[in-house]
């Protein structure tokens, strides 16, 4: 495909409603990526107060399978911040959580590549809380729970979600 | 966006560190899922409609 592509300012993609709710969009270079916010809410099983739903984030490369030289556009950001709107846009007094892989000693870029993605949130229409997560081997897990400004429960599920992770925390 | 961020100073509850594990193994296993997925005929089925798409906009 030309660089000058007919892509205006991001990707089609398509949802598909299933047991989790997945989008998927192909960039310029033909790669598929494919975005599933999948339910999670046996994180929030003894959180009864209120009825909310939390969804897992999650984000991958599907197709080509084996490729090392991804190129990033602004195009992708632009898609993904479009998708979580797209998202909050059904379910607008849900949570969505995102949680970095620590494995390989990569999380701090990991961290900030995905609150790149997030950015295009601009205003003050949705909240994201950071939280650190230390480990018995000192390993930081990085999570980010995002919620709109405007849930009827945003009170109660930022103090829980908090709660979690801000025993020993400042 | 609004930003919020909890630092931590020392070991998390056993209660975060159980629920990170719990996502990561969740993360882990999805994305393996959607790896699948994409060998499916119901994914080639979605290219074709987002390649319909994109020639539409041509």
């Amino acid at each position: 495909m030309p660089e000058n592509n007919t892509f205006e300012d991001q990707y089609d993609y398509e949802f598909q409603e299933g047991i989790d709710k997945s989008y998927f969009f192909e960039t310029r270079n033909g790669y598929f990526y494919q975005i599933n916010f999948k339910e999670s809410n046996y994180l929030f099983s003894d959180f009864e107060e209120i009825n909310t739903n939390l969804f897992e984030f999650i984000l991958d490369l599907i197709y080509p399978e084996k490729n090392s030289k991804i190129v990033l556009d602004n195009l992708i950001l632009a898609t993904i911040a479009a998708i979580f709107r797209d998202f909050f846009s059904k379910n607008g007094h849900d949570s969505v959580i995102y949680i970095i892989d620590s494995s390989d000693s990569r999380q701090a870029a990991r961290k900030r590549k995905f609150d790149n993605w997030v950015q295009l949130f601009k205003g003050d229409d949705f909240f994201k809380l950071d939280a650190e997560i230390i480990d018995k081997n000192k390993n930081k897990i990085f999570s980010s729970l995002i919620i709109k400004a405007d849930n009827p429960h945003f009170n109660a599920i930022i103090r829980y979600f908090g709660s979690l992770s801000s025993e020993n925390s400042k | 966006m609004i930003t919020l961020t909890i630092k931590s100073k020392g070991t998390s509850s056993p209660k975060a560190i159980e629920m990170a594990k719990m996502l990561l193994e969740s993360k882990k296993q999805t994305q393996a899922e959607m790896k699948e997925f994409a060998k499916t005929e119901e994914f080639q089925e979605i290219v074709k409609r987002l390649r319909e798409k994109q020639d539409a906009r041509k």
